[in-house]
């Protein structure tokens, strides 16, 4: 690019295009004169933050058109801070003015987050248990936490320590006077590249690597036979590569409102992501509102709805086309979703549908402490004084029910408590076919937990509360008892315990159960799950089970595992020793006779390990139940 | 594993093993995400100036664009009034032309006027020249006229002397017989 003045500028910008400053330090390369001046031009880099100027002159003996060798050849050298900039080099001409001969666009890239370690050393292994120092700085904030990481350990350190050297490198910085850090306690074993981890005034997270290597054995925390050197057995996280067709869009969208009555963590959340993603493909657009813990949406992988508080929905809930919900589908006649249900039936004039998934009134009694009956005896003061937003009102309930354009339930035997001639539509559970799907065992990581060659694994996931209580405890109880036959049996158990339901039996059935807690990602579980060789749900025909349809059995069925079952809900459909293993009662010894005969007769598990899939292909489908859904939604009364 | 003399034979401690090193790898990859997520942040911060800086170029070019647009229209109408003023030019030089033509036929026609003038001078001389002539004849035929019409009052006295005459009464039988007999006007 030429000037255009009296004076005909030359100059050529060199340096990697484009232009690019990493950490905050322009370098820029180029040459530049000004035709028959046998003197090279002073050159600047001008930004709207700054000018830089020369850094350095170089001879340049291959550009043309000098009247002697000159030094041409320019660096120019300094920091700018982060953004993007408008670039003019400029020279200036020997009348003094300062004319652009060439302008590119520059990116200036934050100064990072660093460290150094300077004891024990600043490279190579450290083995011993001893305290590590150095200095840690992020240029435009004071760290406000700092840790150590290597292998599985993290220790946190000290900061604010003084440092004398730091202020020249990083003048920008106000605090680096005082970037050092010493850890706070000795190193503990682990082994791994040491790794820096600070928290920043701003709440952000930075890290900074090291070339120390950190390999301490043992101490008194970890067993000297530990090998943090083995191989790590991974399970299995694939999606499954068989996925269903993609749904037929509707060609008559509908605005849908799901209310739930918990968070979106819930098992009942999961059926209702699963149908509203599904209405969603079809081309309906979906809105699920849950009562507290909003956040917990996160829980689920890309869903395709908008999820909000039931407070917000209670201000009005508009869709994308602007208006509001045709159809609420209240999930469970729940104090909260009631009363919320009912708020936007009178202001949207949405048609309401009451899904029904459990004996409410069962839980409620349940919960309370209080038998059904007593409960249906008590004035409707001492009702509402007793029944928590949460649980659903025996009275209320009733009412809403009545007052329902129409019912969904979970299972045709609920269809005992809908109103006659109300429509209603049976809407089975499934499982996410994108996790959940026929997986073998992983058998390498099964070693690590076997404690012989006949050692089985069961899995059970779900909380433990008042209404499941007394049939996981009979679960428990038949581990026990197959170890103690001479059966060696792992449980594998994920949730949260909400009541105390093994009493004494703990501590003896303790060293048979892997508990792993709450798995707050759903889709985590079926690598875990595929450890199993049987799937166990507990529990017998009863006002609790009869009603309700355990939502972890489509995902036994699709893992492929044989499911030992009692008769009841699910169980009283399935035929005994083609789909599944039907217990009359699936209790203690009912489990154990079971578990122990699949162990036994190899080909009775392969068979319910095969009837288990068919059955699930035929009957849980989440794209199949959504449609049958919005069939259902479609044709309702206006 | 459990073939291996490397590893502990204990269960739990297998177990562990494998909890700990799956801890290990949780926290390499926690640590593979906190690297990435300020970088991230970084790039967003960056792209956002890159689409800030863009916009604003965007906006100058646009500016730019139209005031070329204006300059355009401008040219475009300068060239139309250019076109217009060729032709008005090209017109008038043809008038001008037609005109040096009609210059030249009028002066022409002047030069013959002025020729036909000089005729018509002349013939108007002669014309007056004759006219004075024909004047002067017209004077005598009126002298003469007037001697004549004397001459004549002097006759049609005389006819009237005569016709009111006992004699011209006596005879006007005779005149009317004449006229019977005769067909002749008297």
């Amino acid at each position: 690019m030429n000037g255009t003045s009296a004076y005909r500028l030359r100059g050529e910008i060199e340096g990697p295009r484009p232009l690019r400053a990493r950490d905050g330090l322009v370098v820029v390369t180029g040459w530049c004169l000004v035709e028959g001046d046998a003197v090279s031009p002073p050159v600047r880099l001008a930004t709207t933050a700054g000018n830089l100027a020369l850094y350095r002159r170089i001879k340049r003996p291959d550009v043309p058109g000098q009247p002697a060798l000159t030094e041409c050849g320019f660096v120019i050298e300094g920091r700018l801070p982060p953004g993007v900039y408008v670039a003019c080099f400029q020279a200036q001409l020997p009348d003094g003015r300062w004319e652009p001969f060439n302008t590119l666009s520059l990116v200036v890239d934050a100064r990072p987050f660093a460290a150094g370690i300077e004891s024990p050393s600043t490279t190579g292994k450290v083995s011993r248990r001893v305290h590590v120092e150095g200095w840690a700085i992020a240029p435009a904030q004071p760290t406000r936490e700092l840790t150590l990481r290597y292998g599985h350990q993290e220790i946190p350190c000290d900061l604010d320590r003084p440092r004398a050297d730091m202020p020249a490198a990083y003048p920008e910085a106000p605090h680096a006077g005082r970037s050092g850090f010493k850890s706070r306690v000795i190193l503990s074993a682990g082994r791994g590249p040491l790794r820096l981890k600070a928290k920043l005034a701003d709440g952000s997270v930075a890290l900074a690597r090291t070339s120390l290597e950190i390999d301490v054995p043992t101490d008194e925390h970890h067993d000297a036979r530990i090998d943090f050197g083995a191989t790590r057995i991974p399970l299995a996280a694939t999606r499954n590569a068989a996925l269903p067709a993609p749904t037929v869009k509707t060609d008559r969208p509908l605005n849908v409102l799901f209310i739930l009555p918990g968070s979106f963590a819930s098992n009942s959340a999961l059926h209702v992501a699963a149908l509203a993603n599904e209405l969603s493909r079809a081309g309906h657009d979906c809105a699920v509102a849950v009562a507290h813990d909003p956040e917990t949406l996160g829980h689920h992988v890309a869903p395709l709805f908008r999820g909000l508080l039931h407070r917000e929905a209670a201000s009005g809930v508009t869709f994308a086309n602007g208006r509001g919900p045709q159809v609420v589908h209240a999930w469970t006649t729940r104090e909260n979703v009631r009363v919320l249900a009912e708020k936007l039936r009178a202001d949207h004039g949405a048609q309401v549908v009451v899904h029904l998934e459990d004996n409410e009134q069962e839980i409620l009694a349940l919960s309370l402490g209080r038998p059904a009956g007593e409960l249906e005896k008590m004035s409707a003061a001492e009702l509402d004084r007793l029944v928590p937003p949460d649980l659903s009102h025996p009275r209320h309930g009733r009412d809403f029910l009545a007052r329902a354009d129409a019912v969904t339930v979970i299972t045709d035997k609920l269809r005992e408590l809908v109103p006659a001639g109300r429509p209603c539509h049976t809407v089975w559970p499934a499982a996410d076919a994108r996790y959940f799907f026929a997986r073998t065992r992983p058998d390498d990581f099964r070693q690590t937990l076997d404690p012989g060659p006949d050692a089985s694994v069961l899995f059970y996931h779900g909380n433990v509360h008042a209404a499941n209580a007394a049939e996981v405890r009979e679960l428990y109880a038949a581990v026990l008892q197959l170890n103690r036959n001479g059966l060696p049996v792992t449980l594998i158990r994920t949730g949260l315990d909400q009541v105390d339901f093994l009493g004494a039996l703990a501590e003896e059935v303790a060293p048979h159960v892997l508990s792993l807690g709450q798995i707050l990602h759903h889709h985590h579980l079926p690598p875990l799950m595929a450890l199993a060789d049987i799937f166990v749900q507990p529990g017998a025909s009863d006002a609790f089970n009869d009603y309700r349809f355990p939502s972890k059995l489509p995902e036994f069925f699709t893992l492929g595992r044989p499911v030992v079952l009692p008769r009841t809900n699910l169980g009283s459909q399935l035929r005994h020793g083609i789909d599944a293993y039907v217990l009359e009662r699936a209790d203690n010894a009912g489990i154990a006779a079971a578990v122990t005969e699949l162990r036994r007769d190899r080909a009775l598990h392969a068979r319910l390990s095969q009837g288990a899939l068919a059955f699930a292909e035929k009957h849980f489908s989440w794209p199949r139940s959504a449609e049958a859904l919005a069939k259902f939604y479609a044709a309702l009364p206006a | 594993m459990k073939s291996d003399p490397a590893v502990p034979a204990d269960q739990v401690n297998l177990l562990r093993q494998q909890l700990i090193l799956a801890q290990v790898r949780i926290m390499e990859l926690e640590d593979g995400r906190d690297e990435l997520q300020p970088r991230l942040a970084g790039l967003e911060k960056l792209l956002t100036a890159a689409q800030d800086l863009t916009d604003l170029k965007l906006q100058e070019a646009a500016h730019l664009e139209k005031v070329r647009a204006d300059l355009q229209t401008q040219y475009e109408h300068l060239r139309h009034m250019q076109h217009v003023t060729n032709e008005a030019l090209n017109a008038s030089r043809a008038e001008v032309a037609a005109h040096s033509l009609g210059k030249v036929a009028l002066l022409s026609e002047v030069e013959n006027l002025h020729t036909l003038t000089r005729q018509l001078a002349d013939t108007t001389r002669q014309q007056l020249e004759r006219i004075s002539s024909l004047e002067t004849a017209h004077r005598a035929a009126l002298a003469e006229s007037a001697t004549r019409q004397e001459r004549i009052a002097q006759l049609d006295a005389e006819q009237r002397a005569m016709k009111s005459s006992r004699s011209w009464r006596w005879t006007a039988w005779l005149r009317s017989l004449e006229r019977v007999l005769g067909g002749r006007k008297p």
